[in-house]
């Protein structure tokens, strides 16, 4: 194991999914979406897309074992735990960074290439909107009422914590390396003792703020199948916020574990294997749902599909994707918007409320970082 | 019920929610008593003004086509909707004149604009299943 440090290992267990999946981005999205492009059903099997979706599924996993290799070459075990997280970190940002170029030029490409088609001038010219009024009447969502548990269990912990407060040590450790090292331990109080129960409270809000967002985002009416597609809409807005409301339980459990570690008295051995496979079983379960519902619900096969449903004729709206991927309507009173580009729910950039609640998202999981 | 706008027409958004909505009684898709989307779930999905839809909803109420209570929200009317009396004949008498007239202009006869009324309402009426 002389060449590989153990946050190595672990880390490539992560990337190598993650790769994959922005490597099958293309595949994942809705049917009538090119690289952020709205086409006609059917189009995104001709072969010019097609060849743009093979080149940049090669790219992103060439780059991606690039990637890797850079990491043994570059992040020697002997280095400082504060060297290696540069490192990962110039590496992670290099490879975002380059996949987005890859995506850019397909986009474009495909953006100009769309006015030369035939039936351009037909869909472009389109200005309508159509909704399904009884939309909202379908249970998109599981009740907020799953996020109680959430809340009990952090406030057992801190009850518990609270109740036995003379029983951690006078040294409280805050930070652990990839091996389970403390790397950093503060002196005790009411307020270090409780830290991973305020962050478990940051973290609930998030999972609220998002499972909002799959209630409330825009409905996406597919020209060719508009009945069709809103079915399979719904079970993927149901089948996600089952999936976070889970994922948020496993994150509050792994952070009231590490709050009561020092009272457990488990090796860090123990402790390691815990995070990783909370870890792993959410990053497998997020996977395992992008690959088989596709984004929007579109890689779903409808279970009573109405034939003969008549085709409607839908605006694209490309004018306010810029570059495919940012919703930019200042006119749309939307707060959440379903991405273009890959899996879930993205924002209207053109709504100073959703601007609020990115910063105050971004408040709520970087203050605790810095700070704590 | 499928509810379309089109933004580029000259007829203002809040007048073809409106219509839709009544199309979609007349049409029998949407049903006496059935709810109707929030005024902020249906702007979000229209991308549209919340006071378009608001207006929209202020003049289907006006016009005794739905009822807006502070528990269910928007329903459709759940009782009869307002009779035809001879306010409301003179008045869609009033509206069609420039319809009737743009006809005659361009040649129809009395017949042929006939034929288009039967057909517009043909169009309108339940989808057989």
């Amino acid at each position: 194991m002389g060449l590989m440090t153990g946050a190595n290992l672990v880390l490539i267990g992560i990337f190598i999914p993650v790769i994959l999946l922005m490597a099958f981005t293309p595949y994942l999205t809705r049917r009538t979406e090119a690289f952020g492009v709205t086409v006609p059903d059917g189009v995104k099997q001709q072969s010019y897309i097609a060849r743009h979706i093979k080149r940049y599924m090669l790219l992103c996993l060439g780059l991606g074992i690039i990637l890797i290799a850079a990491m043994f070459i570059l992040i020697k075990p002997e280095g400082s735990e504060q060297d290696h997280s540069i490192w990962y970190s110039v590496i992670i940002v290099s490879y975002l960074v380059l996949t987005f170029l890859v995506y850019i030029v397909s986009h474009l490409q495909i953006k100009a290439w769309k006015q030369q088609q035939p039936w351009y001038e037909e869909t472009s010219s389109s200005q309508k909107i159509v909704v399904q009024t009884g939309f909202h009447k379908e249970k998109t969502t599981i009740s907020l009422v799953w996020y109680v548990p959430h809340i009990i269990v952090v406030a057992l912990a801190m009850g518990y914590s609270i109740i036995h407060y003379d029983k951690f040590p006078e040294l409280l450790p805050m930070q652990y390396d990839f091996n389970g090292e403390v790397t950093r331990a503060v002196e005790k109080s009411i307020g270090s003792v409780l830290t991973l129960s305020w962050l478990s409270i940051a973290m609930i809000i998030v999972f609220i703020i998002s499972h909002l967002s799959i209630a409330r985002s825009k409905q996406v009416i597919e020209s060719q199948d508009p009945h069709g597609s809103l079915q399979r809409n719904v079970i993927f807005r149901y089948s996600w916020s089952v999936f976070l409301a889970i994922a948020g339980f496993l994150v509050v459990i792994l952070m009231v574990l590490g709050q009561l570690s020092p009272l457990l008295e488990w090796s860090s051995n123990t402790f390691m294997v815990i995070v990783f496979t909370i870890v792993g079983i959410i990053l497998l379960g997020s996977i395992l749902l992008s690959v088989k519902l596709g984004q929007g619900g579109s890689r779903l096969k409808n279970s009573d599909t109405k034939q003969g449903d008549a085709a409607v004729e839908v605006a694209d709206l490309d004018q306010h994707w810029k570059l495919g991927i940012f919703y930019v309507n200042r006119n749309d009173p939307a707060i959440f918007v379903e991405k273009r580009f890959g899996v879930g729910w993205s924002i209207n950039y053109g709504n100073p409320i959703a601007w609020l609640i990115t910063i105050g998202i971004l408040a709520i999981v970087l203050i605790p970082a810095i700070f704590l | 019920m499928l509810l379309s706008i089109d933004l580029q027409s000259e007829t203002p958004i809040y007048t073809q929610i409106a219509e839709s909505i009544i199309e979609g009684i007349a049409r029998g898709e949407l049903a006496k008593g059935e709810g109707l989307p929030s005024v902020r779930a249906l702007a979000v999905d229209l991308g549209v003004n919340l006071h378009t839809v608001n207006k929209a909803y202020q003049l289907l109420k006006q016009e005794g086509y739905v009822q807006i209570n502070r528990k269910q929200g928007v329903v459709i009317e759940p009782n009869a909707f307002p009779k035809a009396d001879e306010l409301f004949k003179r008045r869609q008498a009033e509206r069609m004149k420039p319809i009737i007239a743009e006809a005659i202009c361009r040649g129809m006869t009395q017949e042929q604009i006939r034929e288009l009324f039967y057909e517009v309402h043909e169009s309108l009426q339940p989808r057989q299943q």
